[in-house]
């Protein structure tokens, strides 16, 4: 029995080396495409000049949609900042998804709001409206705001795309702030391959400890609280490595809810966003990849690594791992709907690649990272296993997990240079090696509870408590 | 065995990574000393050339190049590597001078340029595999405005990469001039919206000049060439199109319909008015929906009485840009859009609604509309 069991947790022992050891590969794998993308990206954009995109009539027109629950802190800020951005034609369609707080009276004081009659075209069902508002200042002449009964993100989104007049739709967070030419950047492939485009996403990269002013970001610096630090180095090796590796292969699975450009056609044909996920964001990606590719359709989706949207992280562990659990529990829920992708050749890249990469590594990554640290450790200490092994484990485990997240900081670092400061690079490079050394762990930890959440049925956003923009900046003064 | 096998590989694949960051390393050290010494050079071409352009045409090309090859040769450094430098150098400093300089003076620069050899190199350039290459070539000719290299540069308009199309298309037409756009034009093939976009940014430089060549477009293989053509001919307002763009409209393809009515709304010319009013007819949506903007765009009130009946359509689009059409027809169209809205059906009275409120937001919806 005995022999049977030191048999077991050897086998287990080889196994999450050889894991670890898969996942790093293809890690590294994806760095190697991220960089070869990005220096393609950066060589096109030498030749770009976004101005022409701002003063032409050829350029498709966009409507924004921000969803707000709750967001009576931030809500005028992120306005005021989505309405000095630079395209030629946009809309705001502003969507107060039955916030229980002040959010709608402070849109109606501020923007002078009237409600008004509105064809309001059913095209995707949603919970009722009560009301759609437009502003009589021709400063907001842009401003759409619907008031509807609460229904969740993505019934709120559903509600956006039903009023969007115009023929591309960008769906963001009310909490977070797009850079002025976000928009000018994000819908370049949208005009170049106006045929083949279904949706593009932008980075995302977080405001804490940056300086804002009248909703823009005006000094870029890394906060001095850990938490965000860690998120940073997190967001930069999700979205320059792990993204922009995937849209090489047109194999990219997520466009985060917080900064992505749809076609609204597409949009519909698909039914919109699934109410009944709360990882709504990815899911409507993969369904749109299944559509595509079951209507045999030459299309794209693609990251484009340069517009920027600011977001506000969580400052503490409390709402980190709302927030993870969260964003876990939508993986479970999308991967588990569309099962039928796992290693589907007829799904091409994203049914042999990506799909399966999202359910072996991304879902069950943490369970294999937390046990198999548990189980080689004391197989370690028992004497199972002996110590080239285990040397091999941690390098595999740890130095590897170090080499990408310095990877990913140096390919930003390389490309975009955003963090001007030499001390902020150091904290960056710093905070890559020992986030490798309990924060990672305390993550995992975080996502395998998720699933016990998931299947006890657990549906909830968490609440998570917002600091303001500018609130932010009287803080640090 | 397979555990060492593995090792190996990882730290193989760790050395690999060390080596190109710290060759980056280097590389970002050597190039920051550099910089300094580049300055001094840089300072000193800028002189120099700053004193052959003062001096105007006293001094011969010939003697402008000889002076200039012997300053490569007898300053510090002799090898291939530091001549190279120099003359980057000398080249960076002749187009930094020529965004800042106009006249003759922008034009001697140019002769200078072509007479150091360094317009013969930007050609050789052209040739060049890689297409950013090419791209910095042809920018750099265009800021130059060599005309030796038009011939080159035109062989690059059917260049697989985008990019380098645009260019040289650009380039082209400001070296050139307009008179080149018939040869360009007819190149052109599959354009995207991103070409579009800067197409007609050059294109909108000549306005009535182009008008001819792009109204020659309009019956183009490619139906994108076709369509742009339309587009371009609406965004221009050229009246001498009008007679085309009704044909079009008459007898086109549905999308070359649409935006053959876009354009002739834009335009503005009344003789537009009767077959956008018998397109209100139209068998399809959206070319009612253009018909109905385009009346709008002409304010005509005799048209009010066509677009009502349109206020009732199966389509919203169509319901609402007649609605907006009407609002857009002086104190007739207003007062027909108010009693649309007070007697009419369901569909009428909410389209007329609607724009009644876009009209006037704040005095509209109080005195007419109230707290309905």
């Amino acid at each position: 029995m005995a022999n049977t069991w030191a048999f077991l947790a050897t086998f287990y022992d080889y196994f999450v080396l050889i894991y670890f050891f898969v996942i790093d590969f293809t890690y590294l794998f994806l760095l190697v495409v991220a960089l070869r993308e990005i220096l393609l990206y950066l060589r096109k954009n030498r030749f770009v000049n976004y101005q022409h995109i701002l003063q032409s009539e050829f350029a498709t027109p966009i409507s924004i949609l921000a969803p707000a629950y709750n967001e009576e802190t931030n809500i005028i800020e992120s306005i005021q900042s989505l309405m000095m951005l630079n395209y030629a034609k946009y809309e705001i369609v502003v969507i107060n998804d039955g916030s229980k707080d002040g959010t709608l009276k402070k849109l109606i004081d501020f923007f002078q709001l009237k409600k008004l009659s509105y064809v309001y075209n059913v095209s995707i069902p949603t919970k009722p409206v009560h009301g759609i508002y437009r502003s009589p200042l021709p400063a907001y002449n842009r401003l759409v705001v619907i008031d509807k009964e609460n229904g969740g993100k993505a019934d709120a989104l559903n509600a956006g795309i039903n009023v969007a007049k115009y023929p591309l739709v960008c769906s963001i967070d009310a909490d977070s702030l797009l850079e002025q030419d976000a928009l000018l950047k994000v819908v370049k492939p949208f005009l170049e391959n106006p045929r083949r485009m279904v949706a593009t996403g932008g980075i995302v990269r977080i405001v804490n400890g940056c300086t804002v002013e009248r909703g823009n970001v005006t000094d870029i610096r890394l906060s001095k609280k850990w938490i965000p630090t860690f998120q940073v180095v997190e967001y930069l090796r999700a979205f320059l490595s792990g993204r922009m590796g995937w849209t090489a292969m047109n194999g990219l699975l997520v466009i985060s809810g917080a900064f992505g450009l749809f076609r609204k056609s597409a949009l519909i044909e698909v039914g919109g966003y699934n109410t009944n996920t709360v990882g709504e964001d990815m899911e409507l990606v993969v369904r749109l990849h299944k559509f595509m590719h079951r209507e045999k359709r030459d299309y794209r989706i693609g990251f484009v690594p340069d517009p920027v949207c600011w977001t506000e992280a969580p400052e503490s562990v409390r709402n980190l791992s709302r927030q993870r659990n969260r964003w876990h529990r939508g993986l479970i829920d999308t991967l588990r709907i569309h099962k039928d992708l796992f290693f589907n050749p007829k799904y091409g890249v994203v049914g042999m690649m990506s799909f399966p990469y999202f359910a072996l590594f991304e879902l069950i990554g943490p369970i294999i990272e937390a046990t198999g640290i548990i189980f080689v450790t004391i197989s370690f200490i028992l004497g199972n296993v002996n110590f080239p092994f285990f040397a091999m484990f941690l390098v595999l485990a740890i130095v590897y997990g170090v080499f990408l997240s310095v990877g990913a900081v140096l390919l930003e670092e390389y490309s975009f240079h955003r963090y001007p400061r030499p001390l902020d690079l150091f904290r960056l490079l710093l905070f890559s090696v020992i986030e490798n050394f309990g924060y990672r762990q305390m993550t995992a930890w975080w996502r395998v509870k998720a699933f016990y959440d998931y299947f006890r049925g657990v549906k909830s956003w968490g609440a998570m408590t917002r600091v303001g923009f500018e609130k932010k900046n009287e803080a640090k003064v | 065995m397979s555990v060492i096998a593995i090792y190996i590989l990882v730290l193989i694949i760790a050395t690999f990574v060390a080596i190109i960051v710290t060759l980056l390393v280097i590389r970002k050290i050597i190039a920051s000393r550099s910089i300094k010494s580049n300055e001094r050079l840089y300072d000193f071409f800028a002189d120099r050339f700053s004193y052959v352009l003062a001096l105007g045409e006293d001094i011969p090309l010939g003697a402008i190049r000889k002076s200039f090859l012997e300053m490569v040769r007898k300053s510090r450094g002799t090898g291939r590597y530091s001549r190279q430098r120099k003359r980057e150098i000398a080249r960076r400093v002749i187009l930094n001078m020529s965004d800042e300089i106009i006249g003759e003076n922008r034009e001697r620069l140019s002769q200078i340029y072509d007479a150091l050899g360094f317009a013969d190199d930007a050609i050789k350039e052209l040739k060049d595999k890689r297409w950013w290459r090419q791209a910095d070539a042809i920018r750099e000719l265009q800021t130059m405005h060599s005309t030796k290299a038009v011939g080159s540069i035109i062989t690059l308009l059917s260049d697989k990469s985008e990019e380098v199309r645009l260019l040289a298309f650009e380039a082209v037409v400001e070296i050139d001039g307009v008179s080149s756009l018939p040869i360009l034009v007819d190149l052109l093939r599959d354009l995207t919206r991103w070409t579009a976009i800067n197409l007609s940014r050059i294109i909108l430089e000549y306005k009535n000049e182009a008008a001819p060549y792009i109204l020659s477009l309009v019956k183009h293989k490619d139906r994108s060439v076709e369509l742009f053509a339309i587009q371009m001919l609406g965004i221009i307002r050229w009246v001498n199109a009008v007679p085309s763009l009704i044909e079009i409209a008459e007898k086109g393809m549905t999308q070359e319909v649409v935006e053959a009515i876009h354009a002739l709304g834009s335009i503005g010319d009344e003789r537009a008015i009767p077959v956008c009013v018998s397109k209100l007819a139209s068998r399809n949506s959206e070319v009612r929906a253009a018909a109905a903007s385009a009346l709008g765009k002409f304010g005509a009130p005799s048209s009010v009485e066509s677009l009502i009946p349109l206020l009732d359509d199966k389509a919203v689009d169509v319901r609402l840009s007649a609605a907006e059409a009407i609002s857009r027809c002086g104190e007739r169209g207003m007062s027909a859009l108010e009693t649309a809205f007070l007697n009419g059906t369901e569909n009428v009275a909410a389209a007329a609604r609607y724009i009644l409120d876009e009209v006037d937001l704040v005095s509209i919806s109080r005195s007419i509309v109230g707290n309905f």
